[in-house]
């Protein structure tokens, strides 16, 4: 087991956004959260990556005890996240974006002498991130005028650079067109089997195609978890939230 | 140890944390609720000080001065939030430094143009004067009155935000300012009212103290930094942190200020006790904020979301 | 001189970080480097010493820039450091130790350890709450030595000496001033190579998005802890600079309106450009020398500018 969380919860003034999730995802593995909005699937992703602290329950990643270590310190362990709005640093290119996402891991970040652009093994290994993403052509655009998929693959890029053990992904598809959707599963299914994924998504043929299991989350709670293909015939998610069957 | 001594000193720490409170309660509202950092906000304190000292040279009435102080400075709040503040409130708090910052400038000059260099005394009405009789220890009748006023507004103010429609607005609006917008509340309106109000609480603080400091130039100055202490000890945007911190800090500036020398020097030579006390006891208040910041870096009582613009 | 200001606020916005980084080096180098003596030996001392200010200035700028053009943290209280700098020149000086060595030497040390007590708390939060925490810090540094009497509370000290420095005569107006030259030479050179650095960027990457540095595995709190403590030190030295141009130090000094000042030469001359803020203190203190020249109330006509200024949107380009 890469990850297990037990008994979590969070409470925010009077709203109980988490309430007692149970989680466990195996190596390697794709796991969806699915669930209506405001369910806290958001929370519960901010809480595994050290964001939010939760009020209660542990988190066990790759057999430590994470609860109570820094958004960073967990990076560092090798869990990566994605944001819901594709969060790049705006005012940096794409490449300069790359670079950065490595340097985490190369470690030195106080270097206040050697110019950066210079550092030409750095910055190859920056272009073949960009190229692995499909972005290699676009390496010189500004995040911040670059379209909303390109930003998100290279977000996915910048959190698989390190070569994360598991990647935690907040709506992945959410503002991508079909194609894009299309181009995003198939990078994420590349992808499979060198980390672990834990999935928030709301695109269901998204979910469907990527996903080994899922749970499905309601109030914050989780209603029922299982292989995609058990969550799909469950009778009272369909009630809950799929609707009618596809 | 004299308690009669005591007694007078606990009575100072409450009025000056009385005067924090009229300072503060405004501040954090505007900081909390508008995400506004006002550092002109002791000008209206100015403002009132100077305001009350003409309007009673003038009328001869200390009470009509007070009123005319505070519906001076409700008139300069409004007038500032219409005309310049508002245009503020989405840009960055480093344009709003900027700005306020001339605005103390722009206050601070007028004043001297207006009233002069030199500061305006007021003399109190005689009914004002001599000291009441509190358990053996004379009590200036005129402190009483600033601490009935400070725990008078304070209620009113508790009243006003707990109670009332308008705190209502002010609590949604100080914790989540998207769904104060989306309950349909006329935000222009209230923004403007809080600014006031704000103001008004500033002038009639400096109107209450300008008859035991007399107006001057840099009073604002000097009391407005303690007052951003207040706030952010006490929480950006609650009002009860801004009473809690005020009586807090009062207390313990004015007890420190009294004290600290004949505490310290149960430990030191008395030379040096006389020479470390002035400056730990200056240093003491933000030595307070430095510890709760470490335990607590939203202040005492915080609502949440307030105060975090980046 | 309304028109040349209009003109100058006109242009700004077009010409950013690069026009004041590569063409003009050169001629302005050459200036500052070749008038000085010109402005002694004729006598002009009056615009020696301005210069000399405006450098000293530009040195505190720059550190300020440091801290909000590259870590965007904006910082109310960074005359504190000027204080501290001054004092460590004026405070020895008082006793008689005149070692300019140890002066810079207390200046430097002091305050980055002012910086990395304050900072270590004012990081631990964001937005409105840093601004007023500098602020405070600052503050309390203020009241602080207006509350000693020894170093002459509100009136301050007289510096009867400047700092020696073995070969080096700071007494004289020239040498003084190519020290200060020289000081922010090396600055700017080292903070163009900051900024171009791991460093550099890493800040950068969490002035704009520090949830994504977080997640990255940065820890954006050392990092700025680390510019803040640097920021701080380098600000030291203006400090050290300007107790010996002034021959004395005062509390009014390290006065919360100074901070202001010194952010206004920040955002004026463009925040995060390596030249700003020598062309802010430049611009200030220019702009201090017309309006007081044209009324005694001269903080009014600066205070509507600003107002003025800001709310037209002219002092902040974006980007």
């Amino acid at each position: 087991m890469i990850l297990q969380v037990q008994n979590l919860h969070k409470q925010f003034g009077g709203v109980r956004a988490v309430r007692g999730v149970d989680l466990a995802l195996a190596d390697k593995q794709i796991h969806a959260v699915i669930g209506p909005n405001g369910a806290g699937k958001s929370t519960l992703l901010a809480q595994l990556a050290g964001e939010i602290a939760p009020d209660r329950g542990r988190i066990v990643f790759a057999g430590r005890d994470i609860t109570g270590l820094a958004a960073h310190k967990r990076a560092q362990l090798g869990l990566a996240r994605c944001f819901q709005t594709a969060d790049v640093i705006a005012p940096m290119t794409l490449l300069e974006n790359a670079t950065l996402a490595l340097l985490a891991a190369a470690g030195n970040s106080f270097n206040c002498w050697s110019p950066l652009a210079r550092d030409a093994d750095l910055r190859a290994r920056a272009m073949q991130l960009l190229e692995e993403v499909g972005l290699a052509h676009d390496a010189e655009l500004r995040a911040g005028e670059a379209a909303h998929g390109v930003r998100r693959q290279l977000e996915i890029a910048m959190a698989l650079a390190p070569r994360p053990k598991l990647l935690l992904l907040d709506e992945p598809m959410a503002g991508l067109g079909k194609s894009e959707s299309a181009a995003m599963i198939a990078l994420l299914k590349k992808r499979k089997g060198s980390a672990a994924m834990l999935l928030i998504e709301h695109d269901m043929d998204a979910v469907f195609a990527l996903a080994d299991t899922a749970s499905v989350l309601v109030d914050g709670r989780i209603l029922a978890a299982g292989s995609t293909a058990e969550i799909r015939g469950n009778a009272e998610v369909q009630r809950a939230y799929l609707g009618t069957p596809q | 140890m004299d308690w009669h001594l005591l007694f007078a000193q606990l009575l100072n720490g409450l009025q000056l944390g009385l005067l924090l409170f009229l300072l503060a309660a405004g501040l954090s509202l505007i900081f909390g609720i508008m995400d506004f950092i006002n550092l002109s906000h002791g000008s209206f304190y100015m403002l009132g000080a100077f305001v009350c000292a003409t309007v009673a040279a003038v009328s001869g009435s200390f009470f009509l001065a007070v009123l005319a102080a505070a519906a001076a400075t409700f008139a300069a709040g409004a007038l500032v939030e219409r005309c310049i503040a508002r245009k503020l409130y989405a840009r960055g708090h480093l344009e709003q430094v900027l700005v306020t910052y001339g605005l103390i400038l722009i206050f601070d000059e007028l004043a001297h143009l207006v009233w002069g260099p030199a500061g305006a005394a007021i003399a109190l009405p005689a009914a004002l004067e001599g000291r009441v009789d509190i358990g053996g220890v004379g009590v200036p009748r005129y402190r009483l009155l600033i601490i009935m006023c400070g725990l008078l507004v304070a209620a009113g103010m508790y009243f006003l935000v707990t109670r009332s429609r308008l705190g209502m607005l002010i609590r949604a609006g100080a914790s989540n300012r998207a769904m104060a917008a989306a309950l349909g509340v006329n935000i222009d309106r209230l923004y403007l009212l809080v600014f006031a109000i704000g103001a008004a609480l500033a002038g009639l603080a400096g109107a209450l103290i300008a008859p035991l400091t007399e107006a001057s130039i840099g009073m604002g100055g000097e009391i407005i930094i303690i007052a951003f202490v207040v706030v952010i000890v006490g929480g950006i945007g609650s009002v009860k942190g801004a009473f809690c911190a005020a009586l807090l800090i009062g207390f313990i500036d004015t007890l420190g200020r009294a004290y600290l020398d004949d505490l310290l020097k149960l430990f030191l030579p008395g030379a040096a006790a006389e020479t470390a006390a002035p400056a730990l006891s200056a240093m003491s208040v933000y030595v307070l904020m430095a510890c709760v910041l470490a335990l607590k870096p939203r202040g005492l009582f915080a609502p949440a979301g307030a105060g975090v613009k980046t | 001189m309304n028109g040349a200001l209009r003109a100058f606020f006109k242009l700004r916005p077009k010409l950013p970080a690069k026009m004041f980084g590569r063409r003009a080096v050169l001629p302005a180098a050459a200036l500052l480097l070749l008038a000085p003596p010109l402005l002694f030996f004729t006598g002009q001392d009056f615009y020696l010493d301005l210069l000399t200010r405006a450098l000293i200035l530009a040195i505190a700028a720059l550190s300020l820039n440091l801290l909000v053009g590259c870590g965007g943290m904006v910082s109310l209280g960074h005359a504190a450091y000027i204080g501290i700098g001054a004092y460590s020149v004026g405070i020895p000086a008082h006793y008689g130790v005149h070692d300019g060595a140890l002066h810079l030497a207390l200046a430097v040390s002091l305050s980055a350890a002012f910086a990395f007590l304050t900072g270590a708390v004012c990081l631990r939060t964001r937005g409105l709450y840093f601004i007023l925490i500098t602020l405070a810090f600052s503050q309390m540094l203020y009241f602080t030595l207006v509350s000693i009497d020894a170093y002459g509370a509100d009136d301050g000290l007289v510096i009867t000496r400047r700092s020696s420095f073995p070969g080096l005569q700071l007494e004289h107006a020239l040498v003084l001033y190519y020290c200060v030259f020289a000081a922010l030479a090396l600055f700017l050179f080292g903070m163009r190579r900051l900024m171009h650095a791991r460093f550099g960027r890493v800040l950068l990457g969490c002035r704009h998005n520090r949830a994504r540095m977080r997640a990255l595995g940065f820890d954006a709190y050392r990092h700025q802890l680390a510019c803040y403590v640097l920021s701080g030190a380098v600000c030291g030295v203006a400090g050290f600079f300007l107790g010996n141009f002034t021959d004395f130090v005062s509390p009014a000094m390290l006065d919360w309106t100074r901070s202001a000042e010194l952010l206004f030469m920040v955002i004026i001359g463009g925040a995060g450009a390596l030249f700003g803020p020598l062309v802010g203190a430049a611009v200030f203190l220019v702009l201090a020398e017309l309006l007081s020249g044209i009324t005694l109330h001269w903080h009014l006509l600066f205070g509507a500018l600003l107002i003025a200024l800001v709310l037209r949107g002219q002092l902040f380009t974006r980007g």
